[in-house]
């Protein structure tokens, strides 16, 4: 049997189903354990979204001008509900999960995200904050993200050049229909890499308030309640009684 | 990673015999005279189309468009011979790479009689 994480991802990178996804978070150095129970989307994973939501006075919509900077934007979907009108990654329904692959152009876009909305993630070596205008902590193209019940994502653009950049963004995603693992074997396994699973981490260094709230959705009270990611040294015992005391507290 | 390919156009006024290329895109709304490559990425110049009354076109670029006259060097030329057409696809371009962001590239003209020529570039930006 082929045990290789390619095995559970198809041709778009997303995770097949009965495949697991492992979320890990920084700020807490633990694990959030999904199975993919169904894809919802499967065969229909192309959004083509458009010009990017922005707009400059004197500019036609879209358009980032030479040597601007824009923060804090969401993808506003017009045929959603009210409530979820102006971000069309923000959802409240538990047992989900978007994954999406997000291609911004042109190549020449500098883009940061906010995880959540407001925050930036990181610091060089702790002392140094990214920013759009500095050398460091920005990315150019295509961004994979993990979107989370109740977490609002911002995403900051800029323009370095001499152009007023006409923008598009095309989207890929798959929305899983999820469930948390309960196996504390499999758990274990998952996380010394015997298992495979699709890894991701999310958000930066800095615990953050809404990240008990998406877990809430799930049924695990507070970041605390996830799977520490154990060393590979960590006796196995030890590790699996810890997994079953957390996941015995989480909600089915 | 990706790239972006992009066509450029622009063309003689047909009243100087020299001149600085006003640019035109469908990838950008305004019309600059230079393209400026953010640090760490590379232009490149891929296919050059020219086409109308004899002209030479000069690819120019500055190490510097931040100071107020910037030195613009020389680093191609497309010479028009005859009122017509010229295509020019090379099999490797020209490069010019952005090591501090101040790094512009521009597109002039030089006839011996003012006439108008049209010029495209087609241009490929990607990341170091």
């Amino acid at each position: 049997m082929d045990k290789t994480v390619s095995s559970i991802l198809d041709r778009y990178g997303f995770v097949k189903t009965n495949g697991i996804i492992a979320i890990y978070f920084p700020s807490v150095n633990s694990v959030l354990p999904l199975k993919v129970v169904f894809r919802e989307n499967e065969g229909y994973e192309e959004f083509t979204y458009g010009p990017l939501p922005i707009s400059f006075s004197g500019y036609e919509d879209g358009v980032l001008p030479a040597g601007q900077k824009i923060e804090g934007v969401k993808f506003p979907y017009s045929y959603l509900p009210a409530e979820q009108r102006d971000d069309m990654f923000y959802y409240t329904e538990s047992n989900k999960l978007i994954h999406a692959k997000l291609h911004f152009s042109p190549i020449m876009l500098r883009i940061m995200t906010e995880i959540p909305l407001g925050r930036k993630i990181y610091s060089y070596l702790g002392k140094v904050t990214q920013d759009l205008t500095m050398d460091f902590g920005w990315f150019r193209g295509m961004k994979e993200m993990m979107f989370l019940p109740k977490i609002h994502i911002g995403w900051d653009f800029y323009n370095p050049t001499n152009l007023d950049l006409r923008t598009n963004l095309k989207i890929q995603f798959a929305e899983y229909r999820v469930d948390l693992l309960f196996d504390p074997d499999i758990i274990y396994n998952v996380i010394v890499k015997k298992y495979p699973a699709y890894w991701f981490t999310f958000g930066g260094k800095y615990r953050f308030i809404e990240l008990d709230d998406a877990l809430k959705v799930y049924g695990i009270d507070t970041a605390d309640e996830l799977v520490p990611m154990f060393p590979e040294w960590y006796p196995r015992d030890k590790a699996i009684n810890i997994i079953k005391e957390k996941i015995g507290r989480w909600r089915r | 990673m990706r790239t972006e390919l992009i066509t450029v156009y622009g063309k003689t006024d047909g009243t100087n015999t020299t001149g600085t290329l006003t640019l035109t895109s469908e990838a950008f709304t305004n019309t600059p005279e230079y393209i400026r490559v953010d640090k760490h990425m590379k232009l490149k110049i891929w296919a050059r189309r020219i086409a109308g009354k004899p002209a030479t076109i000069y690819v120019q670029y500055t190490k510097d468009i931040t100071v107020a006259s910037p030195t613009w060097v020389t680093i191609d030329a497309i010479h028009l011979v005859s009122e017509g057409e010229l295509d020019l696809e090379k099999r490797k371009p020209v490069i010019i790479v952005s090591r501090t962001g101040k790094e512009a590239v521009r597109f002039t003209w030089e006839q011996a009689t003012a006439g108008v020529t049209h010029v495209t570039f087609d241009i490929e930006v990607e990341p170091l």
